[in-house]
């Protein structure tokens, strides 16, 4: 009967530790055959097999489970053929068709849109699924055509998404009081400390189509919050 | 550096005593020294602790939950890096440890290590067994594909056979009356925690127990004794890593654990069979007549013989009495396994036997559903590569694909009469007509395999095969106007050279009327050369077709138009209603028995049955390809 549970550690400790350390019989031992007879070096061999076979067989089935767990988060994700030409990731570009010019305020006041993409989702495929959202708002330009400027609604302090306030005329935060003017800048409202490290992120919008079909196309990108620097998530 | 390491030893050492813990379990006594048969248990606990890391890794990736469960296992078996190696590993491992667990067992009752005083022991190592076997269990549904889910669904039923508290039982164990999310989410808290803890803890109890007792030689006087340290260590861990190595390369040659096609509740799966170590159980539930006694009288009383075999060993023959029910026990357990793979692949194995046999028959029916099996999760494999899982889970995919839904309705409804099998016989067989003579009642219908295909109207208009069992053989229509003309009048008109070439011509021009998509091709090039043209003149003119049938602006009654004949329309109408007067329905004796199928199918039913029979779907490839085209012929526009 044998339940002796191969214990790797005191093994491993005891390879690299020499003889003398932990491996002296006890002083009471049976008198064993083997060991007077001096097996030393036979008793090397059972000691080597003993920590190498104990070692693979404890590391193995580990290095196979992190290998899947590790890897997995990296993979690229690949669109199942009949949507190959789907919108977003996979698709080429990031860039999405948000909203025709008509739907954005004429009077430069913000509207939030959300930006709608086909997701791989570990197992599961979702066509057109919100994704995030943007803010949208029409600027004086030089030339006769509109100016659209997008910003991501998340916060750039910690991730919260902003909300644009008619009274202050202002983005703000619900989270941590951090206040953007209607231009994206970092700003300072009365009775709120702003801990931004930067402004509002703002987003690519398509000139060309925006002047020849009238649509609005933004290049959609999340970046790391809680930098000064924008450095966007691969 | 030596010196480092020997200060934080001797640093570890004051604090925890490590030293003296080691020492106590390396220079363990081992009476007549180590032996390769002491093992069995280091590789039972080492397979367990491979377990518990590769299933804790499997976790990471498993969503329990009746739309995630096969779809989550789908993307671990064939996207996740290394996936079908770590579930490879979790899945045969489990088996070898079922190998294992008895080979462990019948070492300690030959070596009398069951008996005073370490019966204790060894009714743990019994509880350790039934928790193993638990954990087969549970783990089996996990995947809720076809086969796990038909399998445990017969083990949940036979947990509603105790008399009284039976149904309540089964509705706890289930989590309700169906199974459902609730079956899933309950398996699978046993499975990955209630059992593995308590397996942790019984077998810590067990190991503690053993080291308190030692080592159970054998008579071994000639033998010096050992130290565990370090030969039967040695021992121990070249055994397992044997048993890993077997267990890796099982899994490499094997390419991962089988995935079924996803578990359908309303498709019952004929194939479905437990994990092979439970099989001796489902065979023996073939032998009681009753499945209470089957189920739960005799191995209740197998395993109360097992926990009464230390108090028995005291009895002056109960040791020999113990080794002899052991080894028959695990003789009969392996007899009935035999025995219920032998029913199983009857056929292949008995080759000789004639296919009247019961026994071949039963045999074959399993064999083709677990084909069926695999063509189904072949098959959803190529959906999800082309559509990805909805979130609503894969059984959406298969609702909507006429290659899965298609065969499963002909199964129910058509193939009573209707074979639907190719040149090899490979399909789905129609009804037996091996006894079929000509003169008997009428008993069943055309090989609907490759319908309205030039190949299939080639066959119909040949006068060697109209009246086989393929074509009209078995119908009233054997001794009707059809075949009377094609073997009469037909041979006159097309002999010679010319006159063949006017019969591929009629029969490409028919065949076209379908539409096929597998001929789209020949279609378009019969078309441009002519072909077809010609061959509908001869089908209204020298052929006189249109006696009967009608044919696009030749209007006549009698047998079914033969305007669109096998287009989707066509096929839906003579589903939904053969009856119609375009078809059968002129005269209405002309309808030898099929049914009107409008009531029985939803459309959509109908909609599946006819793509799948013109193969529509069938290669998703030429499809996209198909509908590309058709994109930018739009875009053109």
């Amino acid at each position: 009967m044998a339940d002796e549970s191969v214990d790797p550690v005191p093994v491993e400790v005891q390879g690299e530790s020499g003889n003398e350390a932990l491996q002296d019989p006890p002083q009471d031992a049976p008198e064993h055959a083997e060991d007077r007879q001096g097996g030393a070096r036979r008793n090397f061999f059972w000691e080597l097999t003993a920590v190498l076979a104990g070692a693979i067989v404890s590391v193995v089935p580990m290095l196979v489970g992190l290998y899947t767990f590790l890897l997995t988060p990296f993979r690229k994700k690949q669109l199942p053929l009949n949507y190959e030409a789907g919108i977003g990731e996979g698709a080429g570009a990031n860039e999405y068709f948000v909203a025709p010019l008509d739907a954005i305020p004429a009077d430069g006041m913000p509207r939030r849109f959300e930006i709608v993409a086909d997701r791989v989702d570990a197992w599961n495929f979702i066509p057109h699924r919100p994704i995030g959202a943007i803010f949208l708002s029409r600027q004086q330009g030089d030339g006769p055509s509109p100016q659209v400027v997008a910003f991501h609604a998340t916060c750039p302090h910690a991730g919260c998404t902003v909300a644009f306030s008619v009274d202050s005329n202002a983005f703000l935060c619900p989270c941590h009081n951090s206040s953007f003017s209607k231009d994206g800048e970092k700003m300072d409202l009365a009775g709120r400390s702003n801990p931004s490290p930067r402004g509002l992120d703002k987003l690519q919008v398509n000139q060309e189509k925006l002047a020849s079909d009238g649509e609005v196309w933004v290049e959609y990108v999340n970046y790391y919050t809680g930098r000064k620097e924008m450095k966007p998530k691969a | 550096m030596k010196k480092l390491i020997h200060w934080l030893v001797d640093w570890t050492d004051e604090r925890t005593g490590v030293r003296d813990a080691i020492q106590e379990g390396l220079y363990e006594n081992i009476p007549g020294g180590s032996r390769w048969r002491y093992i069995t248990g280091s590789m039972l606990a080492f397979a367990f602790v491979t377990q518990v890391v590769t299933g804790i890794f499997l976790w990471m990736s498993y969503s329990a939950g009746i739309q995630n469960a096969w779809a989550s296992v789908f993307y671990i078996q064939n996207i996740m890096p290394g996936g079908w190696l770590l579930r490879g590993v979790h899945h045969v491992m489990a088996q070898a440890m079922i190998v294992l667990m008895p080979l462990h067992m019948l070492q300690v009752i030959v070596d009398r290590a069951y008996q005073k005083p370490r019966e204790i022991n060894f009714w743990l190592g019994l509880v350790l067994m039934l928790i193993t076997l638990g954990l087969g269990l549970t783990g089996y549904l996990l995947p809720w594909d076809q086969k796990g889910y038909w399998a445990t669904k017969v083990a949940t039923e036979l947990a509603a056979l105790p008399p009284v508290v039976g149904g309540q039982m089964q509705t706890i164990v289930v989590g309700g009356t169906d199974y459902g999310h609730f079956t899933l989410t309950r398996f699978f808290a046993l499975h990955a925690g209630v059992l593995p803890i308590l397996m942790v803890l019984v077998l810590g109890l067990h190991i503690a127990m053993f080291r308190r007792h030692g080592i159970t030689a054998e008579s071994s006087e000639k033998r010096a004794d050992e130290y565990f340290w370090p030969k039967q260590v040695a021992k121990d861990a070249i055994g397992c890593l044997i048993l890993l190595a077997l267990v890796i390369g099982v899994v490499v040659a094997e390419g991962g654990a089988e995935l079924g096609a996803p578990a359908e509740p309303t498709e019952e799966y004929n194939a479905a069979r437990p994990e092979w170590y439970f099989l001796f159980l489902f065979q023996a539930l073939k032998l009681f007549h009753s499945e209470f006694v089957g189920a739960i009288v005799v191995p209740g009383l197998v395993v109360t013989f097992l926990f009464l075999m230390p108090i028995l060993a005291h009895w002056k023959y109960g040791h020999r009495l113990n080794v002899a029910f052991m080894i028959c026990l695990l003789a009969v357990a392996g007899l009935l396994t035999y025995l219920a793979l032998k029913q199983d692949n009857f056929a292949n194995w008995y080759p000789d036997v004639p296919v009247t046999d019961q026994r071949v028959k039963d045999s074959l029916g399993y064999l083709q559903a677990k084909r069926d099996g695999e063509r189904e999760y072949e098959r959803i494999k190529e959906l999800i590569h082309y559509n990805g899982i909805p979130l609503e889970g894969p059984n959406k995919l298969q609702q909507k694909d006429p290659e899965t839904i298609g065969p499963r309705i002909f199964r129910r409804l058509c193939a009573s009469c209707h074979a639907w099998t190719d040149e090899q016989g490979e399909g789905i067989a129609g009804p037996d007509l091996s006894a079929f003579k000509p003169g008997d009642a009428p008993s069943g219908a055309p090989n609907l395999h490759g319908f309205a295909s030039r190949s299939w109207i080639a066959g119909l208009l040949d006068p060697e095969s109209i009246g086989s069992h393929d074509y009209f053989g078995s119908t009233m229509h054997v001794e009707g106007q059809m075949v009377e003309y094609v073997t009469g009048e037909l041979p006159d008109y097309i002999e010679g050279d010319q006159g063949r070439q006017d019969l591929e011509a009629a029969i490409a021009a028919l065949s076209a009327e379908a539409g096929l998509v597998d001929q789209v091709q020949e279609d378009a090039e019969s078309e441009k050369s002519g072909q077809l043209a010609r061959g509908r003149e001869l089908i209204v003119g020298d052929f006189g077709c249109v006696n009967c049938h009608s044919f696009r602006d030749e209007e006549v009654g009698g047998a079914p138009s033969l305007t669109g004949y096998g287009s989707a329309e066509w096929l839906r109408k003579m589903i939904s209603d053969p009856n119609h007067e375009e078809l059968y329905g002129y005269e209405s004796d002309q309808n030898d028995r099929m049914p009107v199928f409008s009531r029985s199918l939803t459309d959509h039913q109908i909609e599946m049955l006819v793509r799948w029979l013109r193969a529509d779907d069938r290669d998703l490839a030429r499809k996209l390809e198909l509908q590309k085209a058709a994109e930018e012929a739009q875009a053109v526009e």
